[in-house]
């Protein structure tokens, strides 16, 4: 797990006057499942697609398995790549678009054809073999297209928004068969979305990317507990902010909102760049930090219910505090538990281990 | 509009007369005829029984038709000359296809391609001969040919055709290429396939309904071409158009009219090849 697949080192990309990659540092480690999330024109399918040899990077360098591949073409790269479009060739059979990697490769027809049933094998598509792509699915093009850029064994596997043309239950289950495939496989895969809870699903590591910059990489789960910005804080999850200050408390921190609301924060859950008294930060709760109580039984700060969405596992609350804020609360759906109306009076209850303050995003 | 007045809509059409609806069906049938009455009248003319045009013609006969299978046999008493200038149309027609494709290909692939300085300008250069007059272009290759005399009537033939039938590829191939996704170029790079065998095996297949649009619209461009042909032939055989052009000079001959109808076989049989191997609509931009 620690030998480095790829190295991206200082890569920048411009487009006339826009910067769409810039000056972008990575390595991505042999066997990991690595996603680059971020918004549209974050600068994630222009760096995908940079490793890829699509695209010339204007200025630093590509290392694939200890081998500079800047200015290689892509044909000489073996990077396996599955596209949005699924991109099969219309015009080949399921077989014959698997083997074409191998035909390239100028693997003999009988491995190749052993290599290619085994593909399918593994994307569960023995039966289609002769099949053309139109003749298939949504999600058997998809795994089509997946066998096809396994069956060469390439280094990498680049996966660009594979799933975002499927609907969202097949597109559920395509996520957790892709993570067992890679994992069964040990390849090293990078992979491309924007949407963050498909990222979570299948990465072993996110890299959080804004304006050709990464913005944080980390687990699913320290991006999503440790943001390291407003804007990660915000793109990965549901997430209130209030704005304050901070001031030295004996343990950890004291937050003061701007708008009355304070809390004690833990050391740790102050991200480095906000540990400074005086200066304005953010202080983030998950709406699922957040718990609504009948006005007289604590002394939290209080407001009304303006809003309740009901989603089946859990309910959404959206409350409008004394101050004018809006936050947000969510509530499982678990059987007992208080419902609360528009309109209703309630108290607001922080759950002091799931807050985080993070700077101000500029 | 409401849902309500929509609902209402049906109903009165089935108690009163569709004024609007019968003008629209009759427009369109009067421009049918007016568009088609050529050809109606060429082929009653061509079962005249009668040794000159007549309209209408006095009976029905295949006498005609007969006198045509005497000139393609080349009997006595006939014009000569008929099937081998058919043959030769028919060479023309082959040669000038296989090259209109080639050029039209390439040009079409670099035009869709790739981004260079006067891009727009190249792209209306290779159309103009759509809009030019052939009368000029004739004349031009005229002079050209009379000044470098290092052509036989034949390749000047195909020279002249060639320029005119490139655009038709360039346009059929360009709009299949329009539909096809980059994506598929990338991938088969992505699995090894270099940019020569990316475009034998991927991008080539992918356009290959272009490809033969193109060809077809060349052939039967060339098969009939007049203006051009007129300029720039010359020898003992002549193409099919001229051989033509020579009957009507002595005559009106309903002969004519049976060659023509032969002629309007040609064009169905390519427009029904045609619309059976390519999806005609899609090539031409409709949806």
């Amino acid at each position: 797990m620690d030998e480095l697949a790829v190295r991206a080192d200082a890569i920048t990309k411009r487009y006339e006057q826009a910067v769409a990659v810039d000056d972008l540092s990575l390595d991505v480690y042999r066997g990991e499942f690595l996603s680059f999330l971020g918004p549209s024109g974050c600068g994630k399918t222009t760096t995908l697609r940079m490793i890829a040899g699509f695209i010339e990077p204007d200025a630093g360098t590509i290392t694939v398995m200890g081998e500079d591949m800047t200015n290689r073409p892509p044909h000489q790269r073996n990077l396996g790549m599955v596209f949005q479009s699924y991109a099969l060739f219309p015009h080949m059979t399921v077989f014959d678009n698997v083997a074409f990697g191998l035909k390239m490769r100028k693997v003999p027809a009988a491995e190749r054809r052993q290599r290619v049933e085994r593909a399918l094998e593994l994307v569960q598509l023995s039966a289609m073999q002769q099949r053309y792509p139109r003749q298939l699915s949504g999600g058997q093009q998809q795994r089509v297209a997946l066998a096809r850029a396994i069956v060469i064994e390439p280094f990498v596997l680049l996966l660009d928004e594979p799933l975002s043309n499927l609907d969202a239950k097949l597109r559920k289950a395509m996520q957790t068969e892709l993570r067992d495939l890679q994992q069964r496989l040990g390849i090293t895969a990078i992979y491309v979305t924007h949407d963050q809870e498909e990222a979570m699903t299948v990465s072993d590591r996110i890299v959080v990317m804004n304006q050709g910059r990464i913005m944080q990489i980390g687990a699913p789960e320290e991006v999503y507990r440790h943001p390291a910005n407003e804007f990660v804080a915000g793109f990965i999850g549901q997430v209130n902010f209030v704005r304050g200050r901070l001031a030295r408390a004996s343990t950890g921190w004291l937050f003061t909102g701007d708008l009355g609301l304070t809390a004690h924060v833990a050391d740790d859950a102050v991200r480095p760049a906000a540990r400074e008294e005086g200066i304005p930060v953010d202080l983030a709760m998950r709406p699922e930090a957040v718990t609504l109580r009948s006005g007289s039984a604590i002394s939290g700060p209080c407001g009304t219910v303006m809003r309740v969405i009901y989603t089946g596992a859990s309910t959404t609350y959206q409350v409008r505090l004394e101050g004018g804020q809006l936050l947000q609360a969510v509530d499982q759906d678990r059987p007992g538990a208080r419902r609360w109306r528009e309109g209703d009076p309630v108290a607001i209850e922080l759950a002091p281990e799931s807050l985080f303050v993070v700077p101000v995003a500029d | 509009m409401t849902s309500a007045a929509q609902n209402q809509r049906p109903e009165r059409r089935r108690g009163r007369v569709d004024i609007g609806g019968v003008l629209l069906r009759l427009y369109v049938i009067l421009v049918a005829l007016f568009l088609l009455s050529p050809i109606f009248i060429i082929l009653l003319t061509s079962f005249t029984p009668t040794e000159s045009v007549e309209f209408p013609p006095r009976g029905f006969s295949l006498m005609w038709y007969g006198r045509l299978v005497d000139h393609l046999e080349g009997n006595p008493g006939t014009k000569p000359g008929l099937t081998p200038s058919i043959l030769m149309s028919a060479q023309i027609g082959l040669v000038v296809a296989i090259l209109a494709v080639v050029v039209g290909v390439l040009v079409a692939y670099a035009l869709h391609k790739y981004a260079f300085p006067g891009k727009e300008v190249f792209r209306n250069l290779f159309l103009l001969p759509l809009m030019f007059p052939q009368l000029v272009i004739g004349v031009g290759l005229l002079l050209v040919f009379s000044e470098f005399r290092w052509f036989g009537y034949f390749e000047r033939l195909v020279i002249g055709h060639v320029i005119l039938t490139i655009p038709f590829v360039i346009l059929t191939v360009g709009a299949s290429l329009e539909v096809y996704e980059q994506d598929l170029e990338e991938a088969a790079m992505g699995l090894g396939a270099n940019p020569v065998q990316t475009f034998f095996l991927v991008t080539l297949p992918l356009i290959r309904q272009g490809i033969i649009a193109g060809a077809i619209f060349a052939f039967v461009t060339s098969f009939t071409q007049f203006t051009v042909t007129f300029f720039l032939y010359s020898g003992s055989t002549k193409p099919l158009p001229m051989w033509i052009y020579e009957i009507v000079v002595m005559s009106v001959d309903p002969l004519l009219a049976v060659v023509s109808i032969l002629l309007i076989a040609l064009a169905i049989v390519v427009v029904v090849v045609l619309s059976k191997l390519v999806d005609v609509r899609r090539l031409f931009g409709g949806r």
